[in-house]
């Protein structure tokens, strides 16, 4: 395979030895793994429950309220079944995740007026709804890395192909399209996702299509030069005058060797997405509330500034997260720059 | 052979170019790159093109291969026949059919030939996907790198372009161009980037080929030492038009057209030390730019007024033909 040549095994082992950029992508890889397991970590679920001598596993399945002396057949309330007194006063146990707390959930019976301070119970406080501040820090971050990542394959996926079918095909095609892309590209974003978040709703997929709508064109540019450049070089020549066909020489002949710009861009353009949600979810129209987000949080953090604890922890988590990937982008151009692959 | 037998040519000619115009469209209008370009490959030969750079030898010789030059290139007039049949009349898929099978083409810079994330093996073994072939590929790959004088095939497969040096990777170009047994090679400037020793070694390569598979080579190059080595044939561009044609004896002993004898008078001889060495004045004009009349004049001791009023016609001489006045 061309994507695993020699060449790609150096550029991997140059950006291993970079210590600063392969510890920083160790660390983000490990956290975002951990993110996607976020309800073992933080839930008021417990993993196992005792309820009168039987074993209920209410992270993995659902159980209505009944089953445990409700009235409903709604989704039992464990919060207020760990405190009820029938389930203190009997045999049953629940061992509950390190951090037994739901990002949705108010905890409206704690004392004192939201947002709440950190407190032991609560490790970085809660919101002005009495939500856990970590529960939704954590269960924001995975939300955010994930449209992050699809937002950039979408978009890179585009990139490629438009700007590819531009620098390959040149002349007219490469023209009309390049003024297109102008045209589309001097729309105004914001006003776009603010127009269809309204029309249609403000989910996590509607955003994703709505970014990516406006997220490929810088991507084009470069994918447009590159396949340009490579178009007329000998090899591809070299296929030409050795009768194979088109779809061979763009995707095989160009297409692996101008591939750099991708990859070198690609910790960026993540960057621009974890930075776009954020920015969408802090003006109000990201993501519908109540889910977990950076941006929501950060505005919160904003309209109570006598509760330092929601900006100041939402900001160092925004500023790691970003730090980190901005390092293994550093660590991926410097371990792809043609200038130093010549050994 | 007699060249004025005109039928007995022919006959043996296995690809002819008539008369080839290519432009190339641009927003100001159509610029002519080549202007009625002639000449004819002999079964077995070696026909050499010469001229400066910008001449339009490249051009020509990737019209051969039925490519024009990108983006815009146009075919303005003529044809170029292989064994009785227009290129520029067969379809994407008849033209994918006869490049490589029937003529294949080696290019100036070996590195910049080569893909460089495939290995060679996997590139030689790429060719054979859109060409039917029935004998062992793997066997004609290894006999084929023997023949052009490489040993070490394993290592030499497995390397990727850039562990090879350029004398190798020449080599190996000849060996791919060969893969499907072409009956036209055309070199492009074969040893203009490879050391003088290693060019020696590649031409005598070419030369040893061409004998072996009765094989016809259109050898393009500025070097008239390397010509006056190796050609049977010489056609000499300068600004888009074949200017003089010739067998390379007679050519060599009487070039006929101005252009011709500066080419000649720019080579350095050892022999005779107190030889100098005349450069031709100027440059060759850009397309587009042409003087009328003669095209040659500006940079010619004997332009006089006719040069300036009108193009010289071809004259067809015992010393095969040249375009000039005089």
């Amino acid at each position: 395979m061309a994507f695993f040549s020699k060449l790609t095994k150096d550029r991997f082992c140059r950006f291993r030895r970079i210590k600063r950029a392969w510890y920083s992508f160790l660390i983000l890889s490990a956290l975002f793994i951990l993110s996607l397991f976020s309800e073992l970590i933080c839930n008021d679920k417990p993993y196992v429950l005792s309820y009168q001598g039987r074993l209920y596993f209410p992270i993995f399945q659902f159980y209505p309220e009944k089953e445990f002396g409700g009235k409903y057949l709604t989704e039992a309330d464990y919060v207020s079944l760990r405190h009820s007194s029938d389930f203190k006063d009997g045999e049953n146990w629940m061992i509950l995740p390190p951090i037994p707390h739901n990002p949705l959930h108010s905890y409206i019976d704690l004392s004192g007026t939201p947002p709440h301070p950190p407190s032991a119970k609560h490790l970085l406080g809660t919101d002005s709804s009495a939500r856990d501040v970590f529960a939704r820090l954590l269960y924001g971050f995975r939300i955010c890395m994930l449209f992050s990542l699809i937002l950039t394959a979408i978009s890179t996926l585009f990139g490629i192909l438009i700007g590819g079918v531009q620098g390959y095909f040149g002349g007219v095609v490469d023209m009309i399209m390049q003024r297109l892309i102008e045209i589309w590209s001097s729309l105004p974003f914001l006003y776009v996702v603010i127009m269809v978040g309204t029309i249609y709703s403000r989910s996590f997929m509607i955003l994703i299509l709505v970014l990516s709508l406006f997220q490929w064109i810088g991507l084009s540019y470069y994918m447009r030069g590159e396949f340009l450049k490579i178009r007329s070089l000998n090899y591809v020549k070299v296929a030409k005058t050795m009768g194979m066909s088109s779809g061979h020489i763009l995707f095989r002949q160009i297409l692996p060797n101008g591939l750099t710009p991708v990859i070198t861009l690609l910790p960026f353009q993540i960057i621009g997405g974890i930075g776009a949600l954020t920015a969408l979810d802090f003006l109000g129209f990201g993501l519908q509330p109540p889910t977990p987000s950076w941006g929501e949080l950060l505005s919160q953090g904003l309209n109570h500034l006598f509760a330092p604890w929601l900006a100041i922890s939402t900001v160092i988590c925004l500023f790691t997260t970003l730090l980190l990937a901005t390092f293994i982008g550093e660590g991926v151009r410097e371990a792809f720059d043609p200038r130093s692959s010549t050994d | 052979m007699d060249p004025t037998n005109s039928d007995e040519i022919s006959r043996d000619h296995i690809l002819s170019v008539i008369d080839l115009s290519i432009g190339i469209g641009r927003t100001s209008g159509v610029l002519q790159l080549t202007d009625g370009v002639s000449f004819d490959l002999t079964e077995g030969q070696i026909h050499g093109l010469i001229g400066e750079s910008g001449c339009g030898k490249s051009i020509t010789s990737l019209a051969v291969m039925g490519m024009l030059p990108e983006p815009g290139g146009i075919l303005l007039s003529g044809e170029i026949m292989f064994r009785g049949n227009n290129i520029f009349q067969m379809d994407e898929t008849r033209l994918n059919r006869l490049r490589g099978t029937k003529v294949s083409m080696i290019f100036q810079e070996p590195f910049a030939a080569m893909n460089p994330l495939i290995r060679i093996e996997k590139q030689m073994l790429e060719i054979f996907e859109y060409h039917s072939v029935d004998f062992d590929r793997h066997k004609k790959i290894r006999s084929l790198l023997s023949e052009v004088g490489l040993t070490d095939h394993g290592r030499i497969l497995r390397s990727y372009p850039h562990e090879l040096s350029g004398g190798m990777l020449q080599r190996i170009m000849i060996a791919m161009s060969l893969l499907l047994d072409p009956e036209v090679l055309i070199a492009d400037e074969p040893t203009t980037a490879l050391d003088v020793t290693v060019q020696a070694q590649i031409m005598n390569l070419i030369v040893r080929l061409r004998e072996e598979r009765k094989m016809s080579v259109l050898l393009i190059s500025h070097n008239i030492g390397l010509m006056a080595q190796y050609a049977d044939c010489i056609s000499v561009m300068y600004a888009g038009q074949v200017v003089e044609k010739n067998e390379i004896e007679p050519f060599l002993a009487h070039p006929s057209h101005p252009y011709s004898r500066g080419l000649m008078g720019a080579i350095p001889r050892l022999d005779q030390s107190n030889h100098p060495i005349v450069s031709i004045p100027g440059q060759v004009p850009e397309p587009g730019n042409y003087p009328a009349g003669c095209r040659f004049r500006k940079r010619c001791s004997l332009a006089t007024e006719q040069c300036i009023s009108r193009p010289p016609k071809k004259t067809e001489g015992s010393n095969g033909s040249y375009l000039c006045h005089y």
